[in-house]
């Protein structure tokens, strides 16, 4: 019994992998371009959930660091050419990090609301400074951003993209399920359920809320410096408040707390326009009909919407045999 | 003394902003206190009602003494209507919920408004003349301006006694309270959430028509939801009051700032304020502190 | 005029009353003893309508009510005043007082009304127009009765009216129920402190985790060797 399952597991995740390899050989640069998207918003939905998922915090200024790692990758290898793009994302990560890191001190002493409030604010501050610091950041008209590069190599075609943007994700991947397995992550999680029970356990609140709110930046930060090096220009506009909501966005309707449910949220968010890609005025209303019925009807997203109808079809199963 | 004169006119602009905000923010801080949602849909529910208010004004050639009225009559069904439809499902649930929801009626509403009416700027007649009128010592005011403070003041003080004074309003109060106890004396505890959104959408709705002729009516009016909720956590997200005193004093501080500071220091002001506060006197000015219940 | 038949409620995922049945007749003081968790509160709570029975039938003069809403059921005339008082806070003992009426009409009603429970509580007279939050413990409890009674209901419900009070103002606030019952209201009280519950009770119920155990007169009960071994400390 336990063999035929894991076979079918082993079977499923070598013909996704082989997909994901295969799929810029197979597929026009279009396409190509809409994965490599994808994945950029699957890490931004990581990042996103360690803040709301796993301790319960919810911020709507993220897309400020969204922009702190964009821009740091794009004055990196504007100003040094052949500056090693994986150093610039490190970068921009880092820095996203520590000033993630003190927004979270601030946030120490709000929650709920008014942390939403005050991350609302911080975005709303960094989006001003992004238009305003013209000498850095080429200010409201924005800055071209040079192709990802390694000493002389340069990487411009959408398949070399896409594959560095796979590689990038995947090692998040892996060290973001390391985080959730570890104690941090427990830690996170405790928090999330009550912040009082937490602190009876010992669970220091000052280090962990600053740690969520540090690491949730860096992989924002990081998929920052791959959106600026996927589109090749980026401009204040890339990161205003409505970005910041529809990172929101993608891990309540993907669901919050669950890794798949951070994938389905990233395809779902950015399938849609593409979709619907003639309609541009329309698209407002289809990402705020689908955000209102998920929260009205299915408040854990559509993973754990999934969730529940496979519980429910194994209790059918089971009262069956 | 150039300057005391420049000084008193940005505080009578900013008096007259600030009016704007104070409305808002005590919308906001109604359905807040009623139901403990924080409405991000207000700015959206504004700019809905104004484009009606437009329609009436200037498709069916209404006075402006019958649109106010009948802006207010239609806003409140439409506030109820919100209600049923999205936010009932809401309350009681984490503010993760009730946020995104609002933060989703409000795209759909800014869609379904753009939709509708159009996307582009539209000229809003204002109610009283806006023509400007040029006092001693070289300021400047308009009957506009004097409608816009004066049509405040009264909504609020019409809106303090019904809330303070009748038999509805401390019912209102109550349920804020404590819903259980409001539930066992008999008050139809959903009734009054609906009502607090449909007083909330009609006082917006106001607010909408006074402001529009002073900036341009458009869908992205919406923003000033935005400053709204500054007042709002300014003067004391749970006090009434306190948004009033918030939003008048953001409007003036606002104007002054942009008097000596150069515009884009005004914008990010209003942002370090609004976290000062939040960080400092997270109660607001007028607020009470609150203490974590175990 | 209370019949309850065999009521299985859940209080969350807990279930809390297995099987309950009891009865209340007019004019009586009916108290339902037992320790903390045993579902007391839970049983005046599906009476007012805050939680619902998912089997059995509860009838108050002989309409059936289980499942009706809170404030119909207050319409009906039971009135019920929670564990902890629920007052309203920040509005003051005459506004507290005035939601307490919130179904009647007719000012002159209400206040004569109120004229009837400043008799029986002059100590709001004096403190009518300060909030409910700076009330002492005893006369928050004195506000929560005289609120409810201000509904003129028919049957009241209190939840632990001694909880966190002294002796002294407990035995105040008892000698005051009696009164209340005197004028013609029954009452349905639950209490941890059986002693002081039994001097005035005309008929008890003992809960014990979700079932009743024992039944009987006031008189028998302080007797039983059961309760007074569980319950009256001897």
């Amino acid at each position: 019994m336990d063999l035929w399952k894991d076979w079918r597991k082993v079977l499923g995740w070598g013909i996704l992998g082989a997909v994901i390899l295969t799929a810029p050989f197979l597929l026009g640069t279009y396409l190509i371009f809409v994965f490599s998207v994808i994945g950029v918003y699957i890490l931004v939905a990581l990042g996103m959930n360690i803040l709301a998922g796993y301790t319960g915090m919810l911020s709507l200024g993220n897309q400020a660091f969204f922009g702190i790692g964009a821009y740091c990758a794009a004055v990196l290898s504007t100003r040094l050419p052949g500056f090693p793009f994986v150093i610039a994302l490190f970068i921009g990560g880092l820095l996203s990090g520590v000033i993630g890191y003190f927004l979270g001190f601030s946030a120490l002493r709000t929650s709920g609301v008014y942390l939403a409030i005050a991350t609302i604010a911080f975005g709303m501050i960094m989006n001003e400074i992004f238009g305003e610091w013209s000498s850095l950041t080429g200010g409201q008209s924005g800055m071209v951003v040079p192709s990802p590069a390694l000493g002389s190599i340069q990487f411009q075609s959408s398949t070399e993209l896409y594959f560095l943007i796979l590689f990038v994700s995947v090692v998040m991947l892996i060290l973001f399920y390391n985080l959730i397995s570890s104690n941090t992550g427990r830690a996170f999680i405790a928090i999330r359920e009550s912040e009082i029970s937490a602190q009876s356990y010992g669970i220091s609140l000052v280090k962990y809320k600053t740690l969520a709110f540090a690491i949730s930046a860096f992989y924002v930060g990081v998929a920052g410096g791959l959106y600026a090096y996927l589109m090749k220009y980026i401009a204040p506009i890339d990161f205003r408040l409505l970005v910041g909501i529809e990172f929101v966005v993608i891990v309540i309707v993907g669901g919050l707390g669950s890794i798949a449910g951070s994938i389905f949220g990233a395809i779902i968010l950015f399938a849609l326009p593409q979709i619907f890609a003639g309609l541009t005025y329309w698209q407002e209303m289809v990402t705020g009909l689908v955000l209102l019925l998920v929260i009205l009807f299915l408040p854990e997203g559509i993973s754990g919407g999934i969730n529940r109808l496979a519980g429910r079809l194994r209790i059918a199963d089971r009262s069956k045999g | 003394m150039q300057l005391l004169i420049e000084i008193v006119q940005q505080m009578i602009f900013g008096t007259v902003m600030g009016c704007i905000y104070a409305l808002v923010a005590t919308c906001m801080v109604l359905i807040y206190k009623g139901t403990g949602i924080l409405n991000f849909a207000q700015g959206e529910m504004v700019v809905f009602s104004t484009f009606i208010s437009y329609t009436l004004r200037v498709a069916f050639q209404l006075p402006y003494w019958v649109v106010f009225p009948l802006s207010f009559v239609i806003s409140w069904f439409f506030g109820m209507l919100l209600e049923i439809l999205s936010f009932r499902r809401v309350i009681g649930k984490p503010h993760l919920n009730s946020l995104m929801a609002c933060v989703a009626v409000g795209m759909i509403l800014r869609n379904i408004t753009g939709q509708v009416w159009t996307f582009d700027d539209l000229r809003m007649p204002p109610p009283f003349s806006d023509q400007v009128f040029n006092l001693p010592l070289g300021l400047v005011i308009s009957p506009l301006f004097l409608g816009i403070i004066s049509i405040s003041f009264a909504i609020m003080i019409i809106f303090y006694l019904f809330l303070n004074r009748t038999r509805v309003g401390l019912s209102i109060r109550a349920t804020a309270q404590n819903p259980t106890a409001a539930m066992l004396m008999g008050v139809p505890v959903s009734y009054v959430y609906s009502m607090c959104w449909a007083i909330s959408a009609s006082i917006g709705s106001i607010a909408g028509i006074l402001i529009a002729p002073l900036l341009v009516l458009n869908v992205g009016m919406f923003i000033i939801i935005l400053k709204a909720i500054v007042a709002a956590v300014l003067g004391g997200i749970e006090s009434l009051p306190g948004a009033v005193l918030g939003g008048i004093l953001l409007g003036i501080l606002e104007n002054l700032i942009g008097t000596f500071l150069p515009s884009w220091i005004r914008q990010i002001f209003v942002w370090v304020i609004l976290l000062g506060v939040i960080i400092a006197i997270p109660q607001g000015l007028w607020g009470r502190k609150r203490q974590k219940r175990v | 005029m209370l019949k309850i038949a065999n009521i299985e409620v859940y209080y969350g995922n807990i279930y809390a009353l297995k099987g309950i049945s009891l009865e209340v007749n007019q004019g009586n003081i009916v108290a339902v003893l037992g320790a903390n968790g045993a579902g007391k509160s839970t049983l005046l709570k599906t009476i007012s309508g805050l939680l619902f029975p998912v089997r059995g039938e509860i009838e108050f003069v002989q309409e059936r009510i289980n499942g009706m809403s809170p404030h119909r059921i207050v319409r009906m005339g039971i009135s019920h005043v929670p564990e902890g008082r629920e007052l309203f806070p920040d509005l003051t003992v005459l506004e507290n007082l005035m939601m307490g009426a919130y179904i009647k009409k007719g000012t002159k009603k209400i206040v004569d009304d109120l004229d009837v429970i400043y008799g029986h509580f002059p100590i709001l007279r004096e403190r009518k127009s300060q909030t409910a939050s700076s009330l002492s413990g005893g006369e928050q409890q004195m506000l929560a009765i005289g609120r409810a009674l201000m509904s003129n209901p028919r049957l009241l419900l209190l939840d632990e009216p001694s909880l966190g009070l002294a002796p002294r103002v407990v035995e105040e606030i008892y000698r005051i129920i009696r009164g209340i019952n005197g004028e013609g209201t029954t009452i349905l009280l639950v209490e941890q402190n059986a002693k002081v519950a039994l001097t005035i009770a005309h008929y008890g119920y003992v809960f014990e985790t979700g079932k009743v155990t024992v039944v009987g007169r006031g008189t028998d009960l302080l007797q039983d060797e059961h309760v007074k071994k569980a319950y009256l400390g001897r």
